[in-house]
């Protein structure tokens, strides 16, 4: 137990770890086995599965609800659906999508970078609140 | 493995939900699928570079069919509500 308190002493001194690291470290070492450890050490999140949107809102004093629950699976078969169209077809979506204000070419887009663009869309979250609205986008 | 969605539920209002069974379609579906793999296998015979492009479709399409088991969608617009939930 004592080399490994050493250990970590001297891997912060060196610079190896950072403060934070080192408490938690240290946590883990002092911690009867196994007992919880330190956010450092803790086992990974549990990767999202399903995109929420919440929109909230009153007009003329009803209020209005609405609330959508997509399978990130979904969006991800989607992408790789869409991934397949023929080359001609990618410029009147490229257009389409200027038109919208998104300068984007879609030939461009590989398989990677859709898998890449899921896996950030869990760590998603937008909080929009005005004119009597309320939005919410996130995923759990 | 991921199967396809097995049950519809809608819900109007106020009024008790309706349960669709989806899975009796299934049957409909593998059948339909298999008659367009055939279809598939014989348009490989005159152009074999279309051959995997629809292949990869027709998975695609199943893996989406697959996918939309979880979603659910709620609507409630001024005392109307509409409820859709697929599993």
């Amino acid at each position: 137990m004592k080399e490994e308190r050493r250990r970590i002493l001297n891997m912060l001194s060196e610079g190896k770890i950072s403060a934070q690291e080192a408490d938690a470290l240290l946590d883990a070492v002092s911690a009867p086995a196994g007992a919880p450890v330190g956010d450092a050490l803790a086992a990974p999140v549990k990767a999202a599965k399903y995109l929420r949107v919440l929109v909230e809102g009153d007009e003329d004093g009803r209020s209005n609800k609405v609330n959508v629950r997509v399978p990130l699976d979904l969006i991800r078969a989607g992408m790789r659906l869409a991934a397949l169209l023929p080359a001609v077809a990618y410029e009147p979506v490229n257009r389409a999508l200027k038109e919208q204000g998104l300068d984007l070419d879609v030939s461009k887009v590989k398989p990677e970078n859709l898998e890449e663009l899921v896996a950030h869309l869990q760590e998603l979250s937008v909080d929009v609140e005005g004119g009597g609205e309320k939005v919410r986008v996130f995923c759990e | 493995m991921t199967f396809l969605p097995g049950l519809l539920r809608v819900r109007v209002r106020r009024w008790p939900a309706l349960w669709l069974p989806l899975f009796l379609l299934w049957p409909l579906v593998l059948v339909l699928f298999v008659v367009l793999w055939a279809l598939v296998f014989a348009l490989e015979q005159r152009s074999p570079q279309r051959r995997s492009s629809v292949f990869a479709c027709l998975a695609g399409v199943w893996r989406l069919l697959c996918a939309t088991r979880g979603t659910s969608v709620d609507v409630e617009v001024a005392s109307r509500r509409l409820c859709v939930s697929i599993y």
